[in-house]
């Protein structure tokens, strides 16, 4: 059997007779901040990485803004694809006259991605998605376009802090969701000469609502 | 892939010569080093992380077996399938039986060095199955039938002409006069015939650049995107990945991430870094049927338990390999596998046997750069010092060994080294000029001038000037 094998051999290894370092569990870059120190942190390093940014004072905004940005430079009608998630669906997308909404999974052709992350992460500018029947995976990668809403309470300070809030087995019994996706930036490569070029395989196109 | 490091003198010899291979290392210290230097300079905590990195690799490999057996019951009880593998051909094996079982015909790849090391393609075509790698990088080598030349930058040996080329070449149902002027061009037709990739794989195939054993997650760390369209549309999704990945918690794996995209490309993040944890959950809209998790060993155990095992402690990121004096010049394939630069020749030697690989430990300046920038504080010249001593141990009877065993045996009898060293300086001293030629140094005469002796040792000269000042 591989996996006897394979074990007794690490623990020959690596039983070697010394001390068992205990591992530093204090996360690094603890940021004292307040939460208004933190906002303007986050849309600071969103710009940063070249994310479009945008506030709106009550989630019934996001459709109007999303519309904006579509209509930039002409306005034109769009149809986009929204995460069958509540607060996204019980916005009135029809206000917008330009946007044709669409819920549920990501199809061949859409242009257009609507999701919430669960979480903004102040010191790095990225969203957190997490996997969830409210919250397909796919819809983050497919579209050209994505635009996140993220609530202003959910903006933590660092990935450490971002990475030990998500809910997993031995908090409360809670699952792992089945795909948890740190964004940064739109996706991008430089594999063709060297050039930095954007929309490789995911979204050429990151717009942040922050609500 | 087979190693072909024992001809590293004479394919670092062909490419210090190739041209085209030199403009592409030029952009070494313009990109990824200059980039590097910006992100550490905007994070003053970088010293604070690299010490807690180094601290979190060592103290994982003091109790790996534990941090194994816990990723594996988080891992199964996430619902994923654990496989072992103790060789290259085992990893192979076992993941072809996956593919059939899930009767594959198109499978969609992530990059995966590891994948790299087990022949993974090869042996998955031989099998019958059609793999596409996803990533840019690994797709316009795989189109050209190269490997890998850099651990973050698999092309980077290439430039846009020669990419656009391949593409001409490789995707010959598309209309020959499109335009395909541009980079830019050229990423959006490997967009648009890789999405049919993904569309239709039947399995997914990513690497992890971390294991967490608290909950039993791979991460997987891309700019492109590539590798969460391997894990989440088709119905299988097989990770492939090494015993050295585990982490044991999700707060050491955010200490090593914030290392790993600065040290790597200058980013503060990479673009996307996702922890995929089982299958499809039973409400989920998407995300594949099952997941398959490959812990391969091949090798590594037998690392640990050496002095080596720092080695293991590598988080891949390239940034030796950016800074290396001796990498900038001759590039990734030289090194004959799939590790190049400074990790490469503190890791092949123990993966492939020193006698595979003896040329690799040699090819340094021992300059410490790799060691300066390595975010986990390898002491990679440490390291390549301990090869080339288990080399030497092992050639018993080369003229190499003779001579550096004479050496020793002067330099322990004070009276005959006097005396040698006496005969040498006479024989080096010349009047003027320096030697064209010399005997057993041609390979440095052949280049440039022998300076001469002026004909006394020190020891005669530090003599004399001693006699000169005492009255
Ligand atoms: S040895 Fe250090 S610097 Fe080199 S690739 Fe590994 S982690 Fe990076």
């Amino acid at each position: 059997m591989s996996r006897t094998a394979i074990l007794a051999r690490v623990t020959a290894a690596c039983r070697d007779g010394k001390e068992h370092n205990s591992v530093p569990s204090a996360p690094l870059n603890v940021l004292q901040k307040t939460p208004s120190e933190l906002y303007a942190l986050f849309v600071q390093c969103l710009r940063n990485n070249g994310t479009a940014v945008a506030t709106v004072t009550d989630p019934a905004a996001i459709p109007a803004q999303v519309a904006a940005w579509l209509n930039q430079p002409q306005a034109e009608h769009h149809s986009v694809r929204i995460a069958p998630e509540p607060i996204l669906q019980t916005l009135n997308w029809q206000a917008a006259p330009t946007l044709k909404p669409k819920y549920g999974l990501c199809e061949t052709g859409d242009r257009v991605g609507i999701s919430r992350a669960v979480a903004g992460i102040a010191d790095c500018g990225a969203l957190v998605l997490a996997a969830s029947p409210e919250q397909p995976t796919s819809l983050a990668f497919l579209p050209d376009v994505l635009f996140l809403a993220v609530d202003q309470r959910d903006i933590v300070a660092n990935l450490t802090q971002a990475m030990t809030d998500i809910p997993h087995n031995t908090e409360g019994g809670r699952r792992m969701p089945r795909a948890v996706n740190i964004i940064t930036s739109a996706s991008r490569t430089a594999d063709i000469g060297g050039k930095i070029i954007h929309g490789a395989h995911g979204p050429h196109t990151l717009g942040v609502i922050l609500y | 892939m087979q190693p072909e490091t024992q001809n590293f003198r004479r394919a670092a010899a062909a490419a210090a010569k190739d041209e085209a291979l030199q403009t592409a290392l030029d952009g070494l210290a313009t990109g990824f080093v200059a980039r590097r230097a910006d992100a550490v300079a905007n994070c003053p905590e970088f010293e604070a992380l690299r010490e807690q990195g180094r601290h979190i690799r060592q103290a994982t490999f003091q109790a790996l077996d534990a941090h194994l057996l816990a990723f594996e019951r988080a891992a199964k009880e996430s619902g994923s399938t654990l496989h072992w593998a103790e060789t290259a051909g085992d990893a192979c094996r076992i993941i072809e039986e996956i593919c059939t079982a899930a009767s594959a015909k198109v499978i969609a790849k992530g990059k995966s060095m590891v994948s790299e090391e087990v022949g993974l393609n090869d042996h998955l075509h031989a099998a019958g199955f059609q793999v596409f790698e996803t990533d840019l990088g690994e797709y316009l080598i795989q189109m050209r039938g190269e490997t890998p030349s850099h651990i973050i930058a698999p092309a980077i040996h290439l430039n846009e002409t020669q990419a656009r080329d391949s593409f001409l070449a490789y995707h010959h149902n598309l209309d020959p006069q499109r335009p395909l002027n541009t980079p830019e061009d050229i990423v959006g037709e490997a967009r648009q015939v890789l999405r049919q990739t993904f569309l239709t794989a039947d399995v997914g195939i990513t690497g992890a650049n971390f294991l967490i054993a608290e909950t039993g997650s791979a991460v997987v760390v891309t700019n492109e995107g590539n590798g969460d369209l391997c894990a989440t549309l088709p119905k299988v999704h097989i990770i492939i990945a090494a015993i050295d990945k585990i982490v044991p918690t999700l707060a050491e794996t955010s200490v090593l991430l914030q290392l790993l995209a600065r040290s790597a490309t200058g980013q503060t993040m990479t673009a996307y870094t996702s922890l995929f944890t089982g299958p499809k959950q039973p409400d989920d809209l998407d995300g594949p049927d099952a997941c398959h998790i490959v812990i391969v060993d091949n090798g590594r155990s037998e690392l640990l338990a050496s002095d080596a095992r720092e080695v293991l402690s590598c988080i891949r990121c390239g940034a030796c390999l950016n800074h290396c004096p001796v990498y900038s010049n001759v590039g990734g394939h030289a090194y004959g596998w799939v590790y190049p630069g400074p990790i490469g020749a503190a890791l092949n030697p123990g993966l492939l046997g020193i006698d595979q690989a003896r040329d690799l430990p040699l090819a340094s300046t021992l300059c410490g750069r790799c060691e300066d920038v390595c975010p986990v504080k390898i002491p990679l010249p440490k390291l390549l010092r301990q090869w080339r001593a288990a080399d030497f141990a092992q050639q018993h009877t080369s003229l190499y060994k003779f001579a550096i065993s004479l050496w020793v045996w002067l330099a322990r009898h004070p009276n005959l080294y006097a005396v040698w060293a006496k005969a040498v300086a006479r024989f080096l001293h010349r009047s003027k000029g320096a030697h064209r030629a010399l005997p057993f140094v041609g390979g440095w005469t052949q280049h440039r001038d022998f300076p001469s002796s002026q004909g006394k040792t020190f020891q005669h000269q530090w003599r004399e000037r001693n006699r000169r000042e005492t009255p």
